[in-house]
């Protein structure tokens, strides 16, 4: 048997996808890239009675879209580092927001770009990588680490 | 409202499917510590005058600093850019650079060495270290057989090696 289903409730369904679909576009534009990987950091002078002398790196960008005004950037390491080894990503924030400056990576999500209050696409955002090593750390070999940036909601 | 039903769910499993997505970058970041060895002097010395057979003259004005990451002992060397006149000697004392730690100074040894090659142990077993301003005693000493002279001068090179 036939039903014919009502125009009247074809519309609502129409809308009804339409306000749901309008919901979940602002979440799902919200992204972050980054231009590239740095350069390789590499200590190796020290200025007689003090700690090695620190590097750094500002040779990567950043872009994020943001789609609320509670997000916000963190980022995060994938192992340790070494003893004595520091590592701090200082990332140029989006007008408006505030940068949480040089800030020491750890496996746990740190926020390093406070919450950016009015929504957009911010590009060229500078990031600088930073590395310190006391002479505890010793020499150390080539290693990599990975680092994650996430844009999240702030809680 | 099958219909209906339908249509919602799409539009549920679209934002779901797009909020997941691309919310992370990432980074691969390289790094890597050299053997870093590291000595200077805090400036030359005051000129050392002494008399044949007379008094030693001193002097403790200057320092040195130096840096090490290395786990493997390291020490620092000196030698003098050419032979003391005869009759005469040059003495330095490099103090300790760690107190009680395991660097150890060989106290006052008088300079012969006059290359590299020939350079003297003054701070032996000095491992991860960072020492800054510590003291350079200097000692010139002529004895009876020092003929007059004036305005020598000597290079005295260290070396953490």
């Amino acid at each position: 048997m036939l039903r014919l289903i009502p125009p009247s409730r074809i519309v609502a369904a129409l809308l009804s996808f339409a306000a749901l679909a309008m919901c979940a576009a602002p979440v799902s534009a919200q992204s972050i890239a980054v231009s590239g990987d740095p350069g390789a950091l590499v200590v190796h002078t020290a200025t007689a009675g003090l700690e090695p002398d620190p590097v750094s790196d500002a040779t990567t960008t950043y872009v994020v879209t943001t789609t609320s005004a509670i997000q916000k950037i963190v980022a995060r390491l994938d192992a340790p580092l070494p003893n004595g080894v520091t590592m701090t990503l200082q990332a140029a924030a989006p007008a408006g927001a505030t940068s949480r400056g040089a800030v020491a990576l750890t496996t746990a999500d740190q926020e390093i770009v406070g919450p950016v209050p009015t929504p957009g696409t911010y590009t060229g955002l500078a990031i600088v990588y930073t590395l310190t090593a006391t002479v505890k750390a010793g020499p150390v070999p080539t290693t990599a680490r990975t680092v994650t940036l996430s844009v999240v909601a702030e809680p | 409202m099958k219909l209906i039903r339908t249509l919602s769910v799409a539009a549920l499993v679209l934002g779901v499917a797009g909020a997941a997505s691309a919310q992370t970058a990432s980074q691969d970041v390289t790094f890597s510590v050299t053997d870093v060895n590291t000595v200077a002097v805090s400036a030359d010395p005051a000129e050392l005058s002494a008399a044949a057979g007379g008094a030693d003259a001193t002097n403790s004005a200057t320092t040195y600093s130096v840096t090490t990451n290395s786990a493997v002992a390291k020490k620092i060397t000196g030698y003098i850019s050419s032979a003391m006149p005869t009759g005469t000697t040059l003495s330095v004392n490099l103090a300790d650079p760690d107190a009680a730690g395991g660097a150890a100074s060989a106290g006052a040894v008088i300079l012969t060495g006059t290359t590299s090659g020939t350079a003297q142990d003054l701070v032996t077993a000095i491992t991860q270290l960072d020492a800054t301003a510590k003291q350079i005693t200097y000692v010139v000493h002529a004895g009876v057989t020092a003929t007059a002279a004036t305005s020598l001068s000597r290079t005295v090179t260290y070396t953490i090696q």
